[in-house]
């Protein structure tokens, strides 16, 4: 490792960490911006003073300039970003001109007049940009010469329906507030609808692919006209909905679009055509696939019970005694390796050598000590699965322990105190005293180990491959859909696997919903 | 603003007293709380459950030929150490095997935003989940939570492939730019590790920022505070036990993570974690015990480290809430 690759290393962190606040502080700008009548700092001004207009004006001429000057003096300076940065620094100028020309004109117009207004004004740029960048992917407009197809297209594709929703919604800010609020959405959530429809129409016709950010512009558009739903308000508190927007994004494109994606796939066979419930029926048919299925069962009944129980009796034995952190530091480290390191650790407890040589594993050794024949744990059915769990369970004790120590130290004193006085032995200060007090803590507890427990995978992957029997859901899942090539039946599985799951998170709900009522 | 931010300080520190009164009585119910069997049972676990590691820890300082041969308890009788294994780990860089130092700094690089990323995020919606009465804000968090299931297996192909449609170019872009930042950078890992973590994540500090007396927080909007001011200065420092204990598991998760780092970095020096080269190490089937055991030392490091330097915050009042009624 050359100094220069740690440093652009450490750059990255560096510049990403920055940009990510930066987006993090124009988030709570936009957020405070309907903030009345005192306006401060940066963002207000902006709405008020020439001055940051000037200041942004320029630093978009900058941005141009600089970008024509390099161009042909640094490499990297290519004629496509030079003609990208001209045009960014002469969209910026003209959107500052147009920003403050529009809020000198409208000062003493009513909010909805305002509102039309900036969606007009919006509409007509993006159509003027969707109309432009085709004419110079045809040759017509040689300043634009550099738009690829992809470009022209994607600008149409997602262009038109921007434009449309914009007018609409300009067109019924007059409406009552109840109508023009269902409107908007309505309206956005076609413009979404529009945007993956012609996507797929132009798809059909070509033979390049155009892939899967349509899907994503019109998950943006989608959760724009929720969340714009939501905020037209006059409740203050509903602007803090912005909160949502990262978190919401991330989420749609990181797993809600997956699982939909899934749950589409649980109903084709591998050639990608419909099959009804053929899956199902495999999965409930085949002596593997059940055996999959039950092993998943006994794992997540006895993982979540062993690994809360143990790691309770333990935060309770230990506390409040001498050298608690360390007594909790031992069984905590378990959760600190990695999985790969326990399978590692535990590949060696297990470890198999035939009767005549010496053991190197604890648990063979041990047998032959009192006198049994070594056993090869890790391919003897069912007891295999038992020695996985018993992975797991050390590995999620720590967990348990951790989260439910501190709860227990919440619990007050005086409580426990009153209840000694009154007579009550110690087990029955921990279980009417001290165990309702941590509820929602082991509520926590146990879903959260439920959760990890059901999607277990790396254990299983790397001590049996799910051979010998002792396969899960998740594993035959990764083992169906990656290696046996049959997408359709690992995402079967994994929708079996939601449906385990939701139960679990039924029961949360309610625990949340009473916790609210008693609030 | 500054009555504001005083609001919750009368709170802890009567917190403060109570617990120093506390301490006195707590002595005398502890000693009517423990038992021998308590204490008897709390040695056994731990012996229990350091036991394996323990084994593995002095196998690490054992000769790589005796590991093979003989268990670790051998040691008692036949004591033998050499670090060796150590240096061959850290040090013995080749071309085709470099050494662990450089997949430490990645780990660390991958860690760090991976934790901060999806707090910042997470905390941010479960502020708004907590304190904005919308229409669908349970079906929403019931849809969050529900994320949490969705397997990571299904997940990480589409994700790719929108990674190779959006990031790519920007990455290479930066890489023309920069030249000294390599192409395969962390980025995407930092996204991934960030999506995987959100729904537990907020659901998990949505219950700690709903537990925040409301009180205080009308009291703040009253006196002109703004959302950020009232995020930054109030919700904030009084979730902190509860963000920092969360924080330290996502570090642990993302440190000990081998999935998404096999599919989303690149394998290569240049962003691959400690974990992808353990296991690269492991070999298929676990040939290289010697390395494997000290390998598997030095990756624990940080973790206990950060477990440690963090620990105070597990004990003051994690989940504390939940013990009010």
């Amino acid at each position: 490792m050359t100094t220069m690759d740690l440093i652009g290393k450490v750059l990255q962190a560096v510049v990403g960490l920055a940009a990510f606040g930066v987006v993090m502080a124009l988030l709570l700008a936009f957020l405070d911006r309907e903030d009345g009548a005192e306006r401060k700092g940066f963002v207000a001004s902006l709405r008020d003073g020439w001055r940051p207009r000037a200041i942004i004006a320029a630093a978009f001429v900058l941005i141009a300039v600089l970008a024509r000057v390099l161009y042909g003096v640094v490499p990297w300076m290519t004629q496509q970003l030079t003609n990208t940065l001209i045009l960014l620094g002469i969209a910026g100028v003209v959107g500052v001109v147009l920003q403050l020309l529009l809020d000198r004109a409208l000062q003493p117009a009513s909010p909805a007049v305002r509102s039309a207004a900036y969606r007009l004004v919006g509409a007509a740029l993006v159509a003027v940009a969707v109309v432009l960048l085709p004419m110079g992917e045809s040759g017509a407009l040689p300043m634009l010469d550099w738009v690829t197809p992809a470009l022209a297209q994607a600008a149409t594709i997602v262009g038109w329906p921007l434009v449309g929703a914009l007018v609409v919604t300009a067109g019924v800010a007059f409406a009552p507030n109840g109508v023009r609020r269902s409107l908007r959405l309505v309206v956005w959530l076609v413009a979404a609808a529009a945007v993956v429809v012609s996507a797929t129409v132009l798809e059909g016709g070509q033979e390049q692919p155009i892939g899967v950010w349509p899907w994503a512009f019109a998950a943006a558009l989608g959760i724009a006209g929720v969340l714009g739903f939501l905020a037209d308000h006059d409740d203050d508190s509903k602007p803090m909905l912005v909160f949502l927007i990262p978190a919401a994004l991330l989420l749609t494109v990181g797993l809600v679009y997956p699982a939909v994606r899934t749950a589409i796939l649980a109903f084709t066979d591998k050639t990608g055509t419909f099959n009804g419930v053929d899956n199902f029926v495999w999965m409930f048919t085949q002596p593997e696939a059940l055996v999959t299925l039950a092993n998943t069962v006994v794992w997540v009944v006895l993982v979540p019970l062993l690994s809360t129980a143990i790691g309770l009796a333990y935060a309770v034995f230990i506390d409040k005694s001498r050298g608690e952190r360390f007594y909790k530091m031992l069984v905590f480290m378990p959760m600190a390796i990695s999985f790969v390191g326990a399978g590692i650790i535990w590949k060696f407890m297990y470890a198999y050598r035939g009767p005549e040589q010496d053991q190197i594993g604890l648990i063979n050794q041990l047998i032959t000590l009192f006198g049994g024949q070594p056993q090869q744990i890790l391919q003897n059915s069912p007891w295999n699965t038992l020695a996985l769990i018993i992975v797991m369970i050390w590995i999620q004790t720590g967990f348990a322990m951790t989260v439910l120590s501190a709860a227990i130290k919440g619990v007050p004193v005086e409580q426990i105190e009153a209840a000694s006085l009154d007579g009550a032995n110690p087990w029955q200060r921990f279980s009417n005293v001290t165990l309702p007090g941590i509820r929602s803590s082991l509520v926590v507890v146990v879903t959260t180990i439920s959760i990890a427990t059901l999607k277990v995978f790396d254990i299983v992957r790397t001590m049996t491959a799910g051979n010998f029997n002792t396969s899960v859901v998740a594993n035959e899942m990764y083992t169906q859909a990656f290696r046996s090539g049959e997408p359709g039946r690992g995402a079967a599985l994994a929708l079996v696997l939601f449906l385990l799951v939701l139960p679990i998170v039924v029961y949360n709900i309610r625990v949340l919903n009473q916790q609210k009522a008693i609030r | 603003m500054s009555s504001v931010a005083i609001t919750p300080q009368p709170k802890t520190s009567e917190a403060a007293v109570s617990a120093a009164a506390g301490v006195g009585r707590a002595e005398r119910v502890k000693r009517r709380l423990t038992s021998p069997w308590a204490t008897a049972a709390a040695i056994v676990i731990a012996v229990l459950w350091t036991i394996p590691t323990f084994g593995l820890l002095l196998s690490s300082f054992r000769p790589a030929e005796q590991i093979s041969t003989s268990g670790w308890w051998t040691f008692f009788s036949d004591p033998q150490l050499t670090l060796a294994n150590y240096g061959d780990v850290l040090f013995s860089g080749s071309a085709s095997s470099p050494q662990l130092g450089e997949y430490f700094v990645n780990s660390l690089l991958i860690a760090i935003p991976g934790t901060i990323l999806p707090l910042v995020l997470a905390s941010l919606a479960a502020y708004a989940f907590a304190w904005v009465k919308f229409k669908g804000s349970g079906t929403l968090f019931v849809v969050v939570f529900a994320l949490q299931i969705v397997p990571l297996q299904m997940a990480l192909i589409p994700l790719l492939q929108l990674f190779v449609t959006f990031l790519q170019p920007f990455q290479n872009a930066l890489h023309d730019a920069v030249p000294f930042i390599s192409e395969r950078q962390f980025l995407p890992v930092w996204i991934a590790h960030t999506i995987f973590a959100l729904p537990l994540a907020i659901f998990l500090l949505h219950n700690f920022i709903s537990e925040i007396p409301g009180e205080v927080i009308e009291a703040a909007r009253v006196d002109g505070a703004g959302h950020g001011q009232i995020f930054f200065r109030i919700v904030l420092p009084l979730a902190m036990p509860a963000i920092a204990s969360f924080a330290i598991f996502q570090f642990l998760w993302v440190w000990n993570d081998l999935l998404v780092a096999l599919v989303f970095s690149s394998g290569t020096p240049d962003t691959a974690p400690l974990t992808q080269r353990l296991a690269e190490l492991a070999g298929s089937r676990g040939e290289n015990w010697e390395r494997l055991t000290a390998g598997a030392f030095v990756s624990l490091v940080v973790p206990l480290l950060v477990f440690f330097g963090l620990q105070r915050f597990f004990v003051r009042g994690l989940l504390a809430g939940s013990a009010k009624g």
